[in-house]
C-alpha cells in the first residue's frame, strides 16, 4: 500500500491494535522510517 | 405544527426559514472518441483544482470561525483529492474506456464504495462520507457549478431546512447569517453537529420530511434542547419562547465549563451520571453533555413511525453502533414498552392501558418480538458493555419469565453457532410498586434494577399525571416515594445488587441530591439535564445529602421535603439552579 495515499491507508482497515508492518524507500527512508515508527509509539497523537 | 426530532446543539432560536434542497445530478456516460480523451483528463484535472481551491478557503475559514480542530477533516480532503487510488484510477478509466470524465469519476466512486462497505468497523466505515463529499465536489465543478454558492451566501439571516448537510456544505455556509439548523437526515450530519455546537447554534436533525412540511419563508421556532421545531407558532407561545431563549442562552454559556469535570460530591463520592436516549443519534448529545454511557435507550422508538418490528440484523447493528459511539461506556437498552396496538394493531384494546396488557405482559402471548430483541441484544453484547433492561414486571414471576426467554435465546444461538455475548447482564426496571417491594426476592436473580421513577409514581400514589385535575397530586418528592426508593435501595445494597434511577427525578437537580442522599450512586436523565444535576452534586457533601435524606423520611408531606431540602442544601442548588420549569 503506498503510504501516501489516504485512500489506501484508510483502506487498509488498520483498527486498534492491528499489527502493520512499515517499508521506506528514498535518500531519507531511515529518518522517515523512524519519524513514522514514533508516530506509532506516540499513539498519533491521540489522548488514551 | 409542530415536528420532534433530535436536539444535536441546544437553544432555542426564532427566525424564517429557507429551504434547501439537494439535487443529485445525474450522471451520463459517454463515449469519447480516442483522440478526445486527453481533453477528458484536463477536465478531470481542472475540476480537481477547483475543489482543491474551495477546500483551501472553506478550511481557512474554518480554522478562523470554528478553530483548528474542526478544520483538521478538510486536510483529509485535500489529501484524498489528489490520492492515487482516485485522481489516477479516474485518469486510467477515462484513457482506457474512452468516457467522460464524470464517468470515470463516478466507476472510481463505485469501486471504492464497494472496499468500504466491506469494513467491519463502523468508524472506518462512516469514513466514506468524507469520500463522497470529495466526490460530488468533483462532479459539481465538472458540471460547471462552483459547489453550492447559495449555501455560502445566505440572502438573509435564516433558520436554515435541509434534507442534510455534509461536512463540506456545514463548513461553506453562511453561519453568520444561521439562525438555526434542521436537517430531515439524521446520522451523517454528524459534523453539522458539532460546527453548530461549537458555534452555539441550535439545530435539530432526523426530521425525516422537515423540507416538504416547512414552508419556505414561514416563522419557525428551533428548540435544540428538546429537538422541537414549531412551524408559525402563535404570538403567546412565541413570546413564551423568546424568553425561554434568553434563559437558556445564559444557562447554557454558564454550565458549558461541567461538561469535562467529574460528577463527584466535595466529599469523593462518585455518582455515575448516564444519558436516556431515543434515538442513536443522540449518542453524540448524550457524550457531548458528559453522559458515562446511556442508562436507558427506549428501543420502542426503533418502531418508527411506519410501527414496524426492526429485523434481527438490524437491532445488532443499531446496539452495535450505540456501543461504539459510546464506549467505553455502558450502554443499557429497554426492551419493548409497548401496549396492545403494537402487537395486534387493529384488535381490541385494554379499557385502561396504564394497568392492562403493556410491556412484559405481552410476552405470554406475542413472544416472537421480544425472542428477536433478546436475540439481537446478545449477538451485540459481543461488541462492547451492553446490558439488557425488562420493563412493568410485577414482581418475581413476570421477572422468571423474563430471564427464561434469555436462556432460551442462548440455546437457540449456541445452537446456531452464533457469536454472542453470555454474559449479558439483566435487570429489571422497577415501576411497579410490587416489584419494588420484592427487590430482595429478586435481587439473586437480577444483576442490576433501575428505578423508573415517572411510573412508580403514577402506580404508588395512583395519579395519572396526564390529567390536569389531578396533576398537583403527582409529588415526586411525597413520602411514600421517599420511602420506597430508600427502601429499595437498602434491600439491594443488601444483596449487593447495583441499583440506579433512570425518570425525570434524576433530572431534577433538588430531587438529584435526595436521591444521592438515599444511596442512588447512578443516574439516568435527558442529556441536556446532565451539566446541571453534576453543578448540583459537586456543591454538596455526601455526608450533608444523606443525613437530608434520612431527615427526610420522617416528615409527612412533600411540601415540608421540600423545604428541608432547600433549607440545607440551598447553596448547592443555587449552583445548579434551573430556570423556572
Amino acid at each position: 500500500m503506498d503510504g501516501k495515499s489516504i485512500l489506501g491507508i484508510l483502506l487498509l482497515a488498520a483498527v486498534q491494535g492491528a499489527e502493520i508492518e512499515i517499508r521506506t524507500e528514498g535518500d531519507d527512508e531511515e529518518g522517515a522510517l523512524l519519524a513514522l515508527c514514533a508516530l506509532v509509539e506516540s499513539g498519533f497523537g491521540e489522548e488514551a | 405544527m409542530q415536528l420532534k426530532g433530535t436536539g444535536v446543539s441546544p437553544g432555542i432560536a426564532v427566525g424564517q426559514s429557507l429551504i434547501v434542497e439537494r439535487d443529485e445530478a445525474p450522471v451520463f456516460r459517454l463515449l469519447v472518441p480516442p483522440g478526445d480523451t486527453e481533453a477528458e483528463v484536463v477536465r478531470l484535472t481542472r475540476a480537481i483544482e477547483a475543489s482543491r481551491q474551495q477546500l483551501l478557503a472553506i478550511k481557512d475559514r474554518m480554522s478562523r470561525e470554528v478553530g483548528g480542530p474542526h478544520a483538521y477533516i478538510f486536510d483529509a480532503h485535500l489529501l484524498m483529492l489528489d490520492d492515487p487510488l482516485l485522481r489516477d484510477r479516474a485518469v486510467a478509466v477515462i484513457r482506457e474506456e474512452h468516457v467522460n470524465a464524470e464517468w470515470a469519476v463516478r466507476v472510481v466512486s463505485d469501486q471504492l464504495h464497494a472496499l468500504f462497505d466491506a469494513f467491519q468497523d463502523a468508524y472506518l466505515r462512516e469514513r466514506s462520507t468524507d469520500l463522497d463529499d470529495v466526490l460530488g465536489r468533483i462532479q459539481l465543478n465538472l458540471a460547471g457549478a462552483t459547489g453550492a454558492p447559495s449555501l455560502s451566501r445566505l440572502p438573509g439571516r435564516f433558520v436554515v431546512v435541509a434534507a442534510g448537510l455534509s461536512p463540506s456544505e456545514a463548513a461553506e455556509l453562511d453561519w453568520e447569517r444561521v439562525v438555526a439548523v434542521v436537517t430531515d437526515e439524521g446520522s451523517s450530519t454528524y459534523h453539522t453537529a458539532i460546527i453548530a455546537r461549537s458555534l452555539g447554534i441550535p439545530a435539530v436533525v432526523g426530521l425525516e420530511d422537515a423540507t416538504g412540511r416547512v414552508p419556505p419563508g414561514a416563522l419557525v421556532v428551533v428548540d435544540g434542547t428538546r429537538g422541537l421545531v414549531v412551524v408559525e407558532p402563535s404570538g403567546p407561545a412565541l413570546a413564551d419562547l423568546r424568553a425561554a431563549q434568553e434563559r437558556e442562552r445564559l444557562e447554557e454559556r454558564r454550565l458549558q465549563g461541567t461538561t469535562a469535570l467529574p460528577a463527584v460530591t466535595r466529599d469523593g463520592v462518585e455518582v455515575a451520571l448516564r444519558a436516556n436516549v431515543e434515538f442513536i443519534d443522540e449518542a453524540a448529545t448524550a457524550r457531548l453533555h458528559g453522559a458515562e454511557g446511556i442508562g436507558l435507550f427506549r428501543s420502542e422508538y426503533l418502531l418508527g413511525r411506519a410501527r414496524q418490528w426492526p429485523t434481527e440484523d438490524a437491532q445488532v447493528d443499531t446496539y452495535r453502533r450505540l456501543l461504539e459511539q459510546m464506549a467505553p461506556h455502558p450502554v443499557t437498552v429497554r426492551t419493548w414498552d409497548v401496549g396492545l396496538d403494537e402487537m395486534a394493531p387493529g384488535g381490541p384494546t385494554s379499557p385502561n392501558p396504564a394497568l392492562g396488557e403493556r410491556a412484559l405482559r405481552l410476552l405470554r402471548r406475542f413472544p416472537e418480538p421480544f425472542r428477536v430483541q433478546v436475540r439481537a441484544l446478545l449477538r451485540a453484547r459481543a461488541y462492547g458493555p451492553l446490558r439488557v433492561m425488562f420493563p412493568f414486571a410485577s414482581g418475581p414471576s413476570d421477572l422468571r419469565l423474563a430471564l427464561q426467554l434469555l436462556d432460551q435465546a442462548k440455546a437457540e444461538l449456541r445452537r446456531e453457532g452464533k457469536t454472542f455475548g453470555e454474559d449479558l447482564p439483566a435487570g429489571l426496571t422497577l415501576e411497579v410498586p410490587s416489584a419494588a417491594l420484592t427487590t430482595d426476592l429478586m435481587a439473586r436473580e437480577v444483576e442490576f434494577v433501575s428505578i423508573g421513577t415517572n411510573d412508580l409514581i403514577q402506580y404508588l400514589l395512583a395519579v395519572d399525571r396526564t390529567d390536569p385535575r389531578v396533576t398537583a397530586l403527582y409529588q415526586p418528592l411525597h413520602p411514600a416515594v421517599v420511602r420506597i426508593i430508600h427502601q429499595v435501595v437498602r434491600a439491594a445494597e443488601a444483596s449487593q445488587l447495583p441499583v440506579s434511577v433512570c425518570g425525570e427525578m434524576a433530572a431534577n437537580p433538588l430531587h438529584a441530591l435526595v436521591l444521592v442522599g438515599l444511596g442512588v450512586r447512578d443516574l439516568s436523565m435527558s442529556p441536556a439535564a446532565i451539566p446541571r444535576v453534576k453543578a448540583a452534586l459537586r456543591a454538596i457533601s455526601f455526608a450533608e445529602a444523606r443525613a437530608v435524606a434520612e431527615a427526610c423520611l420522617e416528615l409527612d408531606s412533600e411540601a415540608l421535603i421540600e423545604e428541608r431540602v432547600r433549607r440545607e442544601l440551598g447553596a448547592a442548588l443555587a449552583a445548579a439552579e434551573a430556570p423556572k420549569d
